[in-house]
């Protein structure tokens, strides 16, 4: 690390974080290396420090609030209130609701709540990763320990925080060719401290292995109820040769939640994925997407929809890694800024010297509903070879003025003809979605979003 | 009553201030056909702009009643819902939103304000079937989204489609047959023939007699340089496609209203 990076990262609130996650250390008891590995993290991101602006990778995005601000681990058992908030929550999740069939893992604060594994085959491992690391940790061990040695350590200061409170996430394992039909579903509940308790932190730690030919959907929603909250998520996927991950990242905490995470999802030959990021908000929400397509023929698809009101800050931040040859990557970001919101959308393509027959599509597009939102979007394509097709662009712009006058010229008010034309605009990632319970939550979602001044239209 | 009166109507482009409508006067009645011709750029899309409530115009001078209405003072969505509608010269693409949902919408939107009950999905349906059968309208294009990727001739059929799911008192229809090749014309000119009941009123623009052809107007007006400045029955017509406007334009503009409502009359 330079001593410029040293200078312009932000050290408040690191010592305390520090103090906490050695305090859960000692309270698990566990092998060495897992120890060695959480007080790696924590001398890591002690050194690091919350970056600043004047990080490239965080010029638009300012974390001082975050810093500032003071969070606590929830205290290990779950409680009453807990409880009773987090099934609140999940009743109002309507298809994807208790009665959906989905294999689930519900974390309340991040702790297990429940797990209902539905009808999973045997062979797939879909645990919480504090079950494994308690009962069998060797199943684990090598990734993480991979993992956490492969970190750029100049740059991942979330990561290393993970690393130092490794304690509770999910586990998933797919055996060589498993089909899993039914989505595995993850639900994130946030609910508010009680008057006298300190705010809430979550780091959460997902590990993800599919061996060849297997295929599955993930999905996490992550619901949260007012009252500030801090939430880290780090998700390592590894993908063997032609396996298949479907991803689907559902943001809907309070107006008060931070949230930072990031997908990590390494490719073999011929392994596809699919990112689809769908952020309501929260107050300041970061969310990084980094694929590494290092097998021969791998691809990989990224999908997001932010929006962002008043109070709200989201930033979107995509890396795609051609490291190999014939691999193809499709991104579509969109983003829907009103009120005083922002919104940033920071894109990398980049394609190595060996990655011939690349082809990288980018896309990002942005519609501002009103004059105080604001978004950055830094779309970059960096190539090291010839024989490719690589294409990236970026919009921002209003509602279409002709296209509200035609709606309003059949009847429409201009606040159902926004709301509709909004709509339409964020709908296009939906549809893009496989499961049809999940579009349908995300369809009423999106309708609800819409900000108070547009008329939700009744769609279909 | 008469449906439209439009009187001493003048209207400039708001950005620049430029006149473009200079005085036009017009009759519409139950049940009548208008065909209102005239060179490019003569202001006809910009009347039609005017009525329909299209933001960018402001009036200056004179006014326009629909039922002994003050159109003007409507906003555009109210006009609509009052029963006026505008088949546009060039429709909007609407990506993301279906043909099928947008025309619902309107449909029960504009009931809901004439104090009809709002269909449902099956009887919207059963409605939108019979219409799309009147303008020969395939499925596909009933569930693609609005105009998007639609041929020309195709924007237009939906435009006249739209007119007879929203059965307005007034339609105005800018240069429907542009674009439409000789078995669409007639397929769109007679899905409007089929609209023709005695009661509605309609202002049909276009350039060609080929229309007229089919929808047979009860007068004709020229408009050129903001003012119409010659009406007649559908003989203008043909004596214009045979002479072009350079006949009219050497005419002297007078007595222009008073032709126009002693036909009407
Ligand atoms: N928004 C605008 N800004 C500037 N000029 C305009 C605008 N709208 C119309 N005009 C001008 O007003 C005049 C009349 O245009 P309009 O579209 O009404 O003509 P038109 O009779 O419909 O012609 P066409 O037969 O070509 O359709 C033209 O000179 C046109 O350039
Ligand atoms: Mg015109």
């Amino acid at each position: 690390m330079t001593s410029v990076a040293r200078a312009t990262a932000i050290y408040e609130g690191v010592a305390a974080l520090a103090e906490s996650a050695m305090e859960l250390a000692t309270r698990r008891p566990s092998p060495p290396w897992l120890q060695r590995l959480r007080t790696a993290g924590v001398s890591a991101f002690e050194k690091l420090g919350f970056p600043s602006t004047h990080d490239e990778d965080w010029r638009f995005t300012n974390l001082a609030p975050l810093a500032r601000a003071a969070f606590a681990l929830s205290p290990d058992a779950v409680s009453l209130a807990e409880r009773t908030a987090a099934l609140e929550l999940e009743a109002r999740l309507g298809p994807l609701g208790l009665s959906s069939p989905m294999p689930r893992i519900v974390f309340v604060n991040g702790r297990l709540l429940r797990r209902s594994p539905g009808n999973l085959t045997s062979g797939i491992l879909f645990e919480c990763m504090k079950a494994v690391l308690a009962t069998s940790p060797e199943r684990v061990e090598r990734a993480l320990v991979a993992r956490a040695a492969e970190r750029d350590l100049s740059k991942q200061f979330f990561g290393s925080l993970g690393d130092a409170f490794l304690d509770e996430g999910v586990v998933l394992q797919v055996p060589p060719g498993a089909h899993l039909a039914e989505p595995l579903f993850i639900l994130n509940v946030s609910t508010p401290p009680g008057s006298t308790e300190p705010p809430r932190m979550v780091h959460t730690r997902n590990l993800f292995t599919f061996e060849e030919n297997s295929s599955a959907t993930v999905i996490e929603i992550f619901l949260g109820a007012n009252g500030p909250s801090f939430a880290n998520v780090q998700t390592d996927v590894t993908l063997g040769r032609n396996a298949r991950l479907n991803h689907v990242k559902i943001q809907l905490e309070g107006p008060e939640t931070f949230h930072v995470g990031r997908l990590s999802v390494a490719h073999a030959a011929g392994a596809r994925s699919a990112s689809h990021v769908f952020s309501f908000g929260g107050k300041l929400v970061r969310n990084e997407i980094v694929t590494t397509l290092s097998g021969e023929g791998a691809g990989t698809e990224l999908y997001g929809l932010f929006c962002a009101n008043s109070g709200q800050h989201v930033d979107c931040h995509t890396f795609i890694d051609h490291a190999m040859p014939r691999a193809d990557s499709v991104e579509l970001y969109k983003g829907v800024l009103d009120g005083a919101g922002r919104g940033v959308f920071d894109g990398k393509i980049l394609v190595r010297a060996g990655a011939v027959r690349t082809d990288a599509r980018q896309t990002n597009r942005n519609l501002i509903l009103s004059n105080s939102a604001l978004v950055d979007s830094k779309p970059q394509l960096e190539i090291h070879n010839n024989d490719v097709r690589c294409s990236h662009g970026s919009t921002t712009g209003r509602l279409d003025a002709d296209a509200v006058f035609y709606l309003r010229s059949r009847g429409l008010s201009p606040e159902a003809a926004r709301a509709l034309l909004t709509y339409a605009f964020g709908s296009e990632l939906i549809e893009k979605v496989a499961s049809a319970d999940v579009r349908a939550f995300l369809e009423n979602h999106l309708r609800a979003w819409l900000p108070a001044n547009l008329a939700a239209p009744e769609i279909r | 009553m008469n449906l439209l009166e439009i009187s001493n109507l003048h209207a400039s482009i708001e950005e620049d201030g430029t006149e473009i409508l200079k005085g036009i006067d017009l009759t519409i009645c139950p049940g009548e056909v208008h065909a209102l011709m005239g060179p490019n750029g003569s202001g006809k899309s910009t009347l039609a702009h005017v009525l329909s409530g299209r933001p960018g115009y402001v009036v200056t001078q004179g006014r326009a009643l629909f039922q002994g209405k003050d159109l003007l003072a409507m906003p555009a969505e109210i006009r609509a819902r009052e029963g006026v509608f505008l088949a546009f010269q060039y429709p909007v693409e609407i990506p993301g939103v279906s043909n099928t949902y947008f025309l619902r919408t309107a449909v029960n939107t504009v009931r809901k304000h004439r104090g009809q009950l709002e269909l449902d999905a099956i009887d919207f349906l059963a409605l939108l079937d019979e219409k799309a059968k009147l303008v020969e309208m395939e499925e596909a294009l009933l569930n693609r989204s609005v105009n998007e990727g639609f041929s020309g001739g195709e924007k237009k059929r939906n435009e006249v489609l739209q007119m007879a799911v929203l059965d307005p008192k007034l339609a105005i229809l800018d240069e429907t047959d542009s674009g439409l090749d000789i078995d669409a014309l007639r397929v769109a000119a007679s899905g409007v023939n089929a609209l023709r009941d005695g009661a509605r009123g309609m202002l049909v623009i276009t350039h060609y007699q080929r229309l007229l052809d089919y929808i047979i107007p009860d007068f004709v007006h020229v408009l050129s340089d903001g003012r119409i400045v010659k009406s007649g029955d559908k003989n203008l017509a043909k004596e214009l496609e045979a002479k072009g406007y350079s006949w009219i334009e050497k005419e002297p503009p007078a007595t222009v209203s008073a032709a126009a409502g002693a036909i009407a009359s």
